[in-house]
């Protein structure tokens, strides 16, 4: 019985060969865009889960607010691991991880510079899983200037050479010695290493504060511990070494400071939950968010609903035609669940077919999903010996789906009736399928505003005037390999005219370096004031087309301004004081405290995203021979190639073998919204394959509406209708679905992007036209969709549709 | 086989009352075959209907083989009629996604038969009905006879111990209409009771009795001598 239900299903899908190319082609897209998303969930969901001990992992972060001064962060004091492990049994291990800079490596005529090098504990290998090539994890980094290094950089520095026992000099200064080979670091990781290097190096980790921040600890807890408790513990515990210690700053105890509100809490984050659900200052890399893990979720479900509602739509549209099978069967003796199963299983067939299809689509297109995505998706389908009984039952699932209400429908046809010959034809104004395909347009629409919102927002983002000229700025970094020199070699560039201005900094917009706190001088109750603090020489705000409020930016005709400073106008606002030019800015500090005068105000430009307000700022001049990491270079529009050639020239002359490493400040400021940027370009695909499933769907059904209007057609056109009178009839019916389809969506899609926009202090407003706009593509879409069918039937001869009857 | 006591049946469409047949009392013993005549809307294919469990009667009584059915559900009387009833239509009624072999073989693929079983149930019937060299076509590909007979192979391929036609010659030219009617007659022959509705007065002469029908009652009921009880 089986068999015959697959043989007539398989001879239905190669009768109707456009409609079931049309309804298979649908679900098939529908269903490839559901596995890419489900690859990339399955991705998203697998970050660090290749530790074996992943789930007792976690990492020390801390919450601290003192005064105006804030930190979130995953790193804590360089005693804290140790305590920890001394005082507090359910924790058994724990490893410290510390980035001191980009250092230049070198091996023979070999010079990079190095991003992922880190200084690690020993105890690195008995936390993280790392599977070593050469070299024995327990001795590997016990030593000083040991380092272990992946495998692809033994590569790049030592080729077909054994690493092992090799020297690495980094900045010309230490030599460290290759003690071991690991493989590289799996891409579902939170963190990245290229070198590993022994912490035991740096007498910095060997460090008494408690008060510097600075090194990131990861435990290894007891199993079954309960961490709620374990927190509360570390709390308490670390008090005893903290407080001394703030006391001595502040002049406060820290249940005194608790009192005013203030905060001084360490809390511990599960390894596995870091990828998705920390987003502190000083993450290794930006994590990705949680949030995107629902929409594209919702987006899947939401695509596959409507390619399921094509499938019904079409199946149940084109019922009759099945009707006199159906009434046959049950003569013969079938009863209804039989027929019920008969069209399931013929729905499963051909989601079986959709998903052989789908996982082709997903197999071409699936490089360019990761593109887009920005992913480099580390298992494609196959890879899982899960994959393939999964797609069997995902199959059936979506065959059942699609298939439970036409086989419902169609089962419950009776015999008597449908083998009389004068059978109603169809009933054409389902309001089932009506409302479905109002649900499916409802939703593309919403999606297409969505994708313009998104796209307007990133444009605003990326046109606003941020309060500086980021155009035709380039970055040179790491100058400071350069030391003193660094006058010389600015000085250099300036002698080719393209090179308008030239200033170096230890911050630069999208870059910034840290916070520190700061007090008025001679106001009452020394209020302090977190601020961004950045250095720079007197050319910076020349370089970067910075407009001053009051007072003057640093000059060199004034020696003096090594000890003055410039603040923004964000600072003044938060002093709530009119006139600051002039007065003291103090910055307390563990040994020394340093006092600037205040020469000018800056006016606000936005040095960080704009998903952030402009925050108070202060500006402080290098001192003579001073330099930071970032030369900034003003260039004439024209022939920049030549110019950018020159700076690298300029830079070997000076910096030799040094990697010379530019960007363009624009380029740079884009990837602060990567994120968006990314969500943008998937939001996008997926609307517009939304809309085109639907409007697969709506030429399937408008192919059966015709043909069953084909004697009305007909006779209207004898009696002297014109065509695009019967294309305006044919398309009137979709024409309001489509507009019932808008009054759903707009709302739908106003509230979800007002929604989103609240993640940017800096956002477009939602104008209306956004809105039409979609709505009225989405209406020609469907119209330009309907009228294929429309007009061919209305160009017909009348008397060949009359004779088809 | 059949008994019909004040059976009537009434359809309700839209406010709009038709009764079809009314206090209909009809008795059919096995082996007979029984012509049904009358005008076209008088109730002859509802009652057809009736007999072959596709509709229940709005009320009276209906005895099938024994048992009263007019209140089973439609699960019980497809059990009953997939065993003992096979039906012959004037417009064929064949599956069009279906070869003519596998329009035969479905009633015995609602039985359950094995498959060996059918293979043999369907190539005899299909070589008496002459229709074998045509197994593996498709019923569009078939001239009307061709199809009738096709449909009246798939309707006696089970075996059934009732057969109904509803105007089995009303779409063949008069030289298929005949063959049909001695295949019935033959079956008739070898125990098949029939029940046919028919305009033909011709084709009514092959039945041993006819019954009138007007405006859902029965008129009169005619034997011929030819058959004796
Ligand atoms: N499904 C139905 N719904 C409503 N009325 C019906 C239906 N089937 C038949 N009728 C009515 O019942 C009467 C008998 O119909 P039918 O048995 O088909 O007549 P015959 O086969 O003798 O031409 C007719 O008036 C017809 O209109
Ligand atoms: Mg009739």
């Amino acid at each position: 019985m089986f068999i015959n239900y697959i043989k007539v299903a398989i001879r239905n899908i190669m009768k109707n060969k456009v409609y079931s190319f049309i309804n298979i082609l649908g679900l098939a897209v529908g269903i490839a865009c559901c596995i890419a998303i489900l690859l990339y969930v399955r991705d998203e969901l697998s970050y660090d889960k290749f530790n074996t001990n992943g789930n007792q992992i976690y990492r020390l972060c801390i919450n601290v607010k003192v005064g105006n001064t804030e930190a979130h962060s995953p790193k804590s004091p360089p005693l804290m691991g140790a305590a920890l492990l001394h005082d507090i049994p359910e924790v058994l291990s724990f490893t410290r991880i510390r980035n001191f800079g980009y250092p230049v490596l070198r091996y023979k005529d070999k010079t990079f510079s190095e991003e992922r090098f880190f200084d690690v504990d020993s105890t690195f290998f008995n936390i993280f899983t790392v599977k070593f090539l050469e070299g024995d994890p327990k001795v590997a980094l016990t030593q000083p200037y040991n380092v272990v290094i992946t495998e692809s950089m033994a590569k790049k520095y030592f080729g077909n050479e054994d690493p092992m026992g090799k020297i690495l000099n980094a900045d010309h200064k230490n030599d460290w010695i290759v003690t071991g080979v690991v493989q590289d670091v799996p891409k579902n990781s939170h963190f990245h290493y290229d070198f590993l290097g022994s912490l035991t190096s740096s007498a910095d980790s060997r460090s008494t504060s408690w008060l510097s921040n600075n090194y990131y600890t990861y435990l290894l807890i007891r199993k079954g511990t309960d961490t709620e408790v374990l927190q509360k513990k570390i709390n308490s515990d670390i008090l005893k070494y903290i407080s001394p210690q703030i006391s001595a700053i502040t002049g406060a105890t820290l249940n005194q400071l608790r009192k005013q509100g203030d905060k001084y809490e360490f809390f511990i984050q599960p390894l596995y939950s870091i990828h998705l659900f920390s987003h502190l200052d000083y993450e290794f890399e930006s994590n990705s968010d949680i949030s995107y893990i629902y929409i594209f979720s919702i987006i899947a479900a939401v695509i596959l609903l409507i390619a399921c509602i094509n499938f019904v739509n079409l199946e149940t549209a084109r019922s009759e035609k099945r009707a006199k099978e159906v009434g046959i069967r049950k003569t013969l003796g079938s009863n209804r669940s039989q027929i019920i199963g008969q069209f399931i299983a013929e729905a499963v067939l051909m989601s079986m077919l959709a998903v052989l299809l789908a996982v082709v689509l997903d197999e071409i297109f699936l490089p360019l999903f990761n593109n887009i995505a920005g992913k480099e998706m580390s298992s494609g389908i196959f890879e899982n010996i899960y994959s393939i009984p999964l797609l069997i039952i995902f199959s059936i699932f979506v065959g059942i789906m699609a298939g439970s209400y036409p086989a419902f429908y169609l089962s419950s046809f009776q015999p008597v009736k449908v083998l009389k010959s004068e059978l109603r034809r169809g009933n054409r104004k389902s309001v089932l399928r009506s409302g479905l395909v109002i649900f499916q347009f409802a939703v593309s629409i919403a999606l297409f505003i969505g994708t313009f919102i998104i796209n307007n927002q990133l444009k605003y983002i990326q046109t606003k005037n941020l309060g500086f000229n980021k155009e035709q700025v380039i970055i040179i970094s790491k100058t400071d390999d350069l030391g003193s020199q660094i006058q010389s070699f600015e000085k250099g560039l300036l002698t080719n005219p393209d090179v308008l201005k030239v200033s170096n900094s230890s911050a630069i917009p999208g870059n910034q370096g840290g916070d520190s706190g700061c007090s008025l001088k001679d106001t009452p109750g020394n209020q302090l004031q977190d601020a961004r603090i950045m250095t720079c020489d007197e050319n910076f705000a020349g370089t970067y087309k910075l407009k001053m409020k009051q007072g003057r930016f640093f000059s060199d005709e004034h020696p003096s301004d090594t000890a003055a400073i410039v603040v923004n106008e964000a600072l003044t606002k938060a002093f709530g004081v009119k006139n600051i030019v002039g007065k003291y800015l103090v910055f307390p500090g563990d040994v020394q405290t340093f006092t600037y005068q205040i020469i000018g105000v800056v006016k606000n430009f936005n040095y960080e995203s704009l998903h952030k307000e402009i925050r108070p700022l202060v500006i402080r001049l290098y001192p003579d021979k001073g330099f930071g990491q970032f030369v900034s270079v003003r260039i004439a529009p024209n022939n920049y190639k030549n110019t950018i050639s020159f700076l690298e020239t300029t830079w070997k002359r000076y910096a030799g073998n040094e990697a010379f490493e530019y960007n363009f400040l624009d380029k740079d400021l884009a990837n602060l919204y990567l994120n968006e940027q990314r969500t943008s370009n998937i939001a996008t695909i997926f609307s517009i394959l939304a809309i085109f499933i639907a409007c697969l769907g709506l030429l399937g059904l408008a192919a059966f509406v015709t043909e069953q209007r084909t004697k009305e057609i007909g006779i209207r056109k004898s009696l002297g209708a014109s065509v695009p009178e019967i294309v305006i009839l044919l398309s009137k019916e979709f024409t309001k679905w489509v507009l019932i389809a808008n009054a759903i969506a707009w709302p739908l899609a106003y509230f979800i992007m007002n929604n989103w926009l609240r993640n940017f202090a800096y956002r477009i407003n939602l104008t209306p036209w956004v809105f039409i706009v979609s709505g009225i593509l989405a209406l020609l879409i469907a119209l330009l969709t309907v009228s294929i069918h429309a007009i061919r039937a209305a160009t017909a001869n009348p008397i060949l549709s009359l004779r088809y009857e | 086989m059949i008994k019909t006591v004040n059976m009537r049946k009434i359809y309700t469409t839209e406010e709009v009352e038709t009764t079809a047949l009314n206090s209909v009392n009809i008795e059919i013993n096995e082996k007979e075959f029984v012509a049904i005549m009358g005008p076209s809307g008088c109730g002859k294919s509802t009652l057809l209907n009736v007999f072959g469990l596709l509709d229940n009667p709005t009320d009276g009584e209906f005895h099938f083989l024994e048992q009263e059915v007019s209140k089973y559900s439609e699960r019980q009387r497809a059990n009953l009629r997939k065993a003992n009833i096979g039906f012959v239509f004037q417009s064929f009624n064949l599956i069009d996604e279906l070869t003519v072999y596998e329009n035969v073989e479905l009633p015995l693929l609602y039985l359950g038969i094995s498959s060996n079983e059918r293979n043999k149930m369907v190539t005899n019937v299909l070589e008496r009905m002459q229709i074998m060299h045509r197994k593996d076509h498709f019923p569009q590909q078939l001239s009307g006879g061709q199809q009738q007979r096709v449909a009246v192979s798939r309707a006696v391929v089970a075996k059934p111990k009732l057969i109904l036609a509803d105007e089995p010659t009303g779409n063949l030219d008069s030289a298929n209409g005949e063959e049909v009617m001695n295949i019935l007659t033959q079956l008739n022959e070898e125990g098949t009771t029939i029940v046919m509705v028919t305009h033909s007065p011709h084709d009514s002469e092959f039945a041993h009795r006819i019954i009138h029908l007007f405006d859902g009652h029965v008129v009169t009921e005619n034997y011929k001598e030819k058959f004796h009880v």
